[in-house]
């Protein structure tokens, strides 16, 4: 005790001693904090080809803050340091680069505007362009942001070979209407020019980013205004500046709605797979007929082939379901990517997704529900990842289910149609799936997920399904075990970049791990 | 992962059983396999608590004046000697050591004033080029360096240029003059002014630490110099021959440039009659600035920046030191020639590569590893050690991929990197998990006849085939 006494009276006279004496500052003291404001990767050739870091450093005024933006190679080798001063509310939104140039979409919510920044290779800035946007729209500007999933890649901003770069921007206009409009940005003629659809055309048109090749835009031009909204597949020449070919499904026997675009490396094919519909069904309402697979020259936007693979016949043959598509198990199919394999093979990454009545959330959404802001009945819930395999002759011959834990989640869209539900479960990311990933070759690819599985300390895997060319192997990495939290995103082809934090030794680590 | 667990458990249940049939097998083996050095942890950690003594001891005869900074500064230093022995860089091997303990002594005899010295050298199994003396009296000469010099007197320049910065006080000079800035009242009173700045204070800060960076590297190098003439006399006073001096300079000089035909060994080493090279093997990234980035460099500021004077200059000055105590020692009896044991130094340079080897593997650096061991097979390509190695490291890819640890084993490439050891970077990371095993296994399979012998061999060529069949 009388120790402890004395112990406390030194710690009092050292803490008093202390607070008297003058501090002596270290170079640390004064550097001011430097703080991430964004981070992403750089496209290139639909490839992570690096990645950025939006530093801020320095506080210049009251309204301009300096900046460093660190570049990084697809090895993580930190290859430019840019530096420039702006004004203090901006976000870096996505990056692109080709042979010659970088270049960087900033979003600046305060100022109402878009501002493209090019800077060559060696990180000086060689030119600047600016999109401003009405204040009012400002909401919707930043709704439309939150929702970019950066696994997927970029959306609004490519390369166009080593001519420049090329923007697609929605354009919100008054009484909640939208459309859309693509700005190329010639590099080496300083030049711009802008690609917009027909007046007539303007309602509620989006513009969703499908695929890019060496010369073609996709882009899925949905009309979401009319009640039964209608899409259509664009591809765009980003040499010409021009639309190079439309696929309306009107035109069709069947509606057809993409989930992948895929060209066809050394044809003049492109493979587009989706679910097709009725003509007169409204497919924000409906699960479609089945799985279609068309074939389309590159060159003149024909379709070759057009096959069609019913959940009633084809597909119930491999998956059990019924004609709607629908299995007790796994509830419904959600398409959300697909890839080449060898031999003109093509697989489809799909999940199951349902809704059910949630009796807890019924019993107290009712007796509470004078005091529910948003009362809910209902809960959505992921289920298995479901793997099709089709032959050359675009057939499935393969469905393989894995098992995956199914998350359920209060679904607060009890008035949403399921299939509503779905695209919307998939903006906000609630499905597992997270990306397809390339190998080094056509051959090679993994499909990767999340499943929320436990087992002893391990929480949650990051899984992926490993293509060699012949068959997959299923291989899990754990997210959170006992003592390290695991973050892991899409890399250069062939790898994972995997964000370590160990909770015990207080180190986060990032490290390109190997996947192909 | 069990299937996985089983086929690298073969290959290695496979070892003792082969170790102790070697001694009938052995009468067939042309030379004997290189056999790592074990490190003898009891020893480096009874010097380790030797030293850590001396740290407490010294941290408690501080200057009273910034006690407080220069104890965690000293601190800083302690923590870094003990990594070292920690992580088992240090070479033990007796024979080594006392080979640099008769050197280390040989020129403590020379010069009667070292004695008073407290001074320690030991070997550390780092492959790269250099020797440091990090305080204390400890000097750490890396065998990286080593197995590069041409003869003992060149190392025993380096030795006699370590031990000059010991007794020159370089370190604790540094970290005085550190201490001493940290507390000097302008400068205190510059960031008391900066803190209070709310616009543009990193700007004002940069220009500051640059102008402290630049004083320091400046000083740095006069240190070296320093060093470098008082090396000299150590030198000329044990009748080690003074151009030595100069040469380990000039090979200092040309170190980095040292490089190998990286793409022509992968093309030899990996084609099997049954298992072709392939080109996609050594494509190159197509990431951003072209695959293999460049650094922009500010020639300027890097020459303010460097912490030696340039080893041509280093090399001149010498020179002249040379003549100059050439003419100072005319008439004078010449100092007896001096040599401590060629024929140790020759054998401690060829068992120096193989400990790189391993010491770069155990560190966890595959990459660096394999890169030795290409670069050894190009003089010895039969030696069964390295073949063996080479098998080791692609078995080992094969099952930590697996295990999703590859990835903190194996080196990307880099711009910093000499192209040879970014050409194999990116080879390794070119092959899908099966060519792993499968490369090893028909790189081994033609040796299978010449090296059956060697149950190690025996161990690794089991384990690619067990995987194969994965």
């Amino acid at each position: 005790m009388t120790r402890n006494i004395l112990f406390f009276i030194l710690t009092l006279l050292c803490c008093t001693q202390g607070a008297f004496a003058q501090k002596t500052l270290s170079l640390s003291d004064a550097a001011t904090r430097s703080v991430l404001y964004s981070s992403g990767t750089i496209q290139r050739n639909n490839q992570i080809g690096g990645y950025f870091f939006l530093m801020q450093n320095d506080q210049i005024d009251k309204t301009t803050n300096a900046y460093s933006l660190h570049v990084m190679d697809e090895n993580l080798n930190r290859v430019r340091n840019i530096k420039f001063k702006a004004t203090a509310y901006l976000r870096l939104q996505e990056a692109a680069a080709n042979d010659s140039s970088m270049a960087f979409l900033f979003f600046y919510p305060m100022d109402k505007k878009y501002e493209l920044r090019i800077y060559s290779n060696n990180g000086e800035l060689l030119q600047t362009y600016t999109r401003a946007f009405d204040s009012n729209k400002r909401r919707l500007h930043l709704q439309d942001m939150s929702l970019h999933n950066e696994s997927e890649g970029n959306r609004t901003l490519f390369e166009v070979g080593n001519q420049g770069y090329m923007a697609v921007f929605v354009r919100w206009q008054s009484r909640g209407t939208c459309t859309y409009d693509i700005n190329f940005y010639d590099v080496e003629k300083h030049k711009t020019s802008k690609f917009s659809p027909g007046v007539a055309d303007r309602d509620f048109l989006r513009a969703d980013f499908l695929a890019k090749t060496d010369s073609l835009l996709f882009l899925e031009i949905s009309n979401r205004r009319s009640s039964r909204a209608s899409s259509s597949i664009m591809a765009f020449n980003i040499y010409t500046k021009k639309k190079a070919f439309e696929i309306n499904s009107n035109k069709e026997k069947w509606q057809f709605e993409p989930s992948a675009v895929l060209p066809v490396p050394g044809q003049d094919t492109i493979v587009m797979v989706g679910k097709y519909f009725e003509k007169d069904v409204k497919h924000l309402k409906s699960n479609g007929k089945g799985i279609a697979i068309y074939r389309v020259s590159r060159n003149t936007g024909a379709i070759l082939t057009r096959t069609y693979n019913s959940w009633e016949t084809d597909i119930s043959r491999h998956y059990t379901c019924n004609k709607k598509g629908q299995n007790d198990e796994n509830g419904y199919l959600f398409l959300h990517n697909a890839t080449l394999g060898p031999d003109g093979k093509i697989f489809v990454a799909a999940e199951g997704y349902h809704r059910r009545v949630y009796a807890y959330g019924v019993v107290h959404s009712t007796l509470f529900l004078p005091f529910h802001m948003m009362p809910s009945f209902t809960t959505v819930a992921n289920a298995d990842m479901v793997i099709l395999e089709f032959n050359k002759i675009d057939k499935l011959v393969k469905a393989v289910t894995y098992d995956k834990q199914t998350t359920r989640m209060m679904s607060r869209m009890d008035f949403l149609n399921r299939h509503m539900v779905a695209r919307t479960m998939r903006s906000v990311g609630l499905f597992g799936y997270r990306f397809i990933h390339p190998g080094g070759d056509a051959s090679h690819f993994s499909i990767c997920y999340y499943n929320r599985r436990t087992s002893g300390d391990e929480k949650g895997y990051f899984t992926y399904l490993r293509y060699n060319g012949q068959k997959f192997r299923q291989y899990e990495i754990p997210i959170i075990s006992k003592e390290i939290r695991n973050t892991i995103l899409p890399a250069k082809p062939g790898f994972l970049l995997i964000v370590e934090d160990n909770r015990k030794e207080k180190t986060v680590e990032m490290r390109m791990e190997k996947i192909s | 992962m069990n299937a996985l667990l089983r086929a690298y458990r073969q290959g290695s249940r496979m070892l003792p059983l082969m170790l102790l049939a070697s001694p009938i097998l052995a009468q067939q083996s042309p030379e004997p396999m290189y056999k790592p050095s074990i490190v003898d942890g009891t020893r480096t950690h009874a010097i380790m608590r030797k030293f850590e003594r001396e740290h407490d001891t010294l941290q408690l005869n501080l200057p009273a004046e910034h006690k407080k900074d220069y104890s965690e500064i000293y601190a800083q230093r302690w923590r870094h000697i003990k990594s070292r022995f920690q992580k088992k860089e240090i070479y033990t091997l007796p024979s080594a050591q006392q080979y640099l303990d008769s050197m280390l002594n040989r020129i403590v005899a020379g010069t009667p004033d070292l004695r008073r010295e407290k001074l320690h050298a030991f070997f550390s199994r780092s492959g790269t080029p250099n020797a440091t003396s990090v305080g204390q009296g400890i000097i750490f000469f890396n065998i990286g360096l080593f197995t590069r010099l041409d003869n003992e007197h060149q190392a025993a320049f380096i030795l006699c240029h370590e031990i000059a910065h010991a007794v020159l006080k370089h370190s604790e000079k540094s970290i005085e003059k550190y201490v001493k800035n940290m507390h000097s009242s302008a400068l205190q009173k510059e960031l008391k002014e900066l803190k209070k700045v709310q616009y543009n204070r990193l700007s004002k800060l940069e220009a500051l630490s640059k102008g402290l960076t630049f004083d320091s590297r400046r000083h740095s190098r006069n240190n070296e110099s320093d060093a470098d003439s008082l090396a000299l006399v150590y030198f000329r006073n044990c009748g080690f021959d003074p151009a030595a001096a100069v040469t380990a300079m000039q090979l200092l000089d040309k170190i980095d440039e040292e490089d190998i035909d990286m793409t022509k060994h992968l093309r030899t080493l990996f084609d099997a009659p049954q298992f072709r090279f392939q080109d996609r093997w050594l494509e190159k990234d197509a990431g951003l600035l072209g695959g293999h980035a460049t650094l922009l460099r500010d020639r300027k500021v890097e020459d303010s920046l460097k912490t030696h004077p340039d080893c041509v200059e280093r090399a001149n000055k010498l020179i002249a030191f040379n003549l100059s105590a050439d003419s100072a020692l005319a008439g004078k009896p010449p100092v007896a020639a001096a040599s401590i044991h060629p024929l140790r130094f020759d054998s401690l340079r060829k068992a120096f590569q193989f400990e790189i080897i391993e010491f770069s593997f155990a560190e966890d650096n595959y990459t660096e590893s394999l890169y030795y061991t290409i670069a050894m097979l190009e003089k010895t390509p039969n030696d069964p050690y390295l073949i063996m190695h080479v098998a080791r490291i692609l078995n080992n890819c094969f099952y930590l991929q697996r295990q999703h640890r590859l990835g903190k084993k194996l080196r990307l490439p880099a711009p910093e990197n000499r192209e040879s050891f970014n050409t194999l970077a990116q080879f390794v990371q070119n092959l899908y998990m099966e060519e792993y095993a499968q490369i090893a296994f028909h790189y081994l399979q033609r040796y299978q006849g010449q090296l059956s012998a060697y149950p190690e061999f025996q161990s690794e060529f089991a384990k690619s085939e067990g995987f194969i069949k994965m």
